[in-house]
């Protein structure tokens, strides 16, 4: 699953810590979702994008898994 | 929605130090409790036991109540793997002829028996005690293996990522 994360993050001035605290998870948390290392559930995903003040598709894009 | 962050550090501390305490006073006291009635000694090292395992159990449902997904994925895997790593890595250990020896040597120390190879009449002390140790072992190994695992899928999950975007 592809994520916006970074350019939103950027676009804000914010930290991954900041996005951390907004949505009440770990920075590590974060770091991983960012970075395409762990998918989110989808309640954080949707807690994400409330934080980005956009659609869950404007932030996510799911991919088809490569098998 | 994600985890609620809950903040029960005193607490979590408070049952921490009874986890350190309840086996440390028995490790302590084993001079004195060798001069001691069996029966009080198995009802003080289980109450220890049960103590211990009692706080232990509490503090990980406060901690686990304090974990975002993430950290649960952490947890799940590092000690589904570092149980089975732990208890596979003393199962070769004993294996291993200067590691059994020391085990053996250190069992009949704590059990102040002289001659540890009467086999056809084992002392029951030394029995329990190798027993305990073993148990102890396991679990100690265990926990060890499972500190390393959730360090790796830190490590790992927090590597740069593939396809920066």
């Amino acid at each position: 699953m592809k994520n916006k994360i970074r350019v939103l993050r950027a676009e804000r001035k914010w930290s991954q810590a900041e996005l951390a605290e907004r949505v009440s998870v770990s920075r590590n948390s974060i770091n991983s979702i960012e970075n395409g290392h762990f998918e989110p559930s989808l309640s954080l995903a949707f807690a994400i994008a409330h934080a980005f003040e956009s659609k869950i598709e404007a932030v996510f894009e799911w991919e088809k898994p490569v098998r | 929605m994600p985890s609620p962050r809950k903040s029960g550090a005193p607490l979590q501390m408070a049952l921490l130090a009874v986890m350190i305490l309840a086996p440390l006073s028995v490790l302590i006291a084993i001079p004195w409790l060798k001069e001691q009635p069996d029966d009080f000694v198995f009802l003080y090292s289980g109450i220890a036991a049960a103590v211990t395992v009692a706080s232990a159990f509490a503090n990980s449902i406060l901690s686990d109540r304090q974990l975002d997904e993430w950290q649960r994925s952490n947890a799940r895997f590092s000690s589904q793997w570092g149980w089975a790593a732990g208890a596979g890595i003393v199962a070769l250990l004993i294996a291993v002829p200067p590691f059994r020896d020391w085990m053996v040597a250190t069992v009949a120390d704590v059990a102040d028996v002289a001659d540890v190879a009467d086999v056809a009449d084992p002392d029951q002390q030394l029995v329990i005690l190798a027993f305990t140790f073993g148990f102890g072992g396991v679990v100690l190994a265990q926990g060890l293996c499972t500190v390393v695992l959730s360090i790796v899928w830190t490590t790992w999950k927090s590597r740069p990522a593939r396809d920066p975007s």
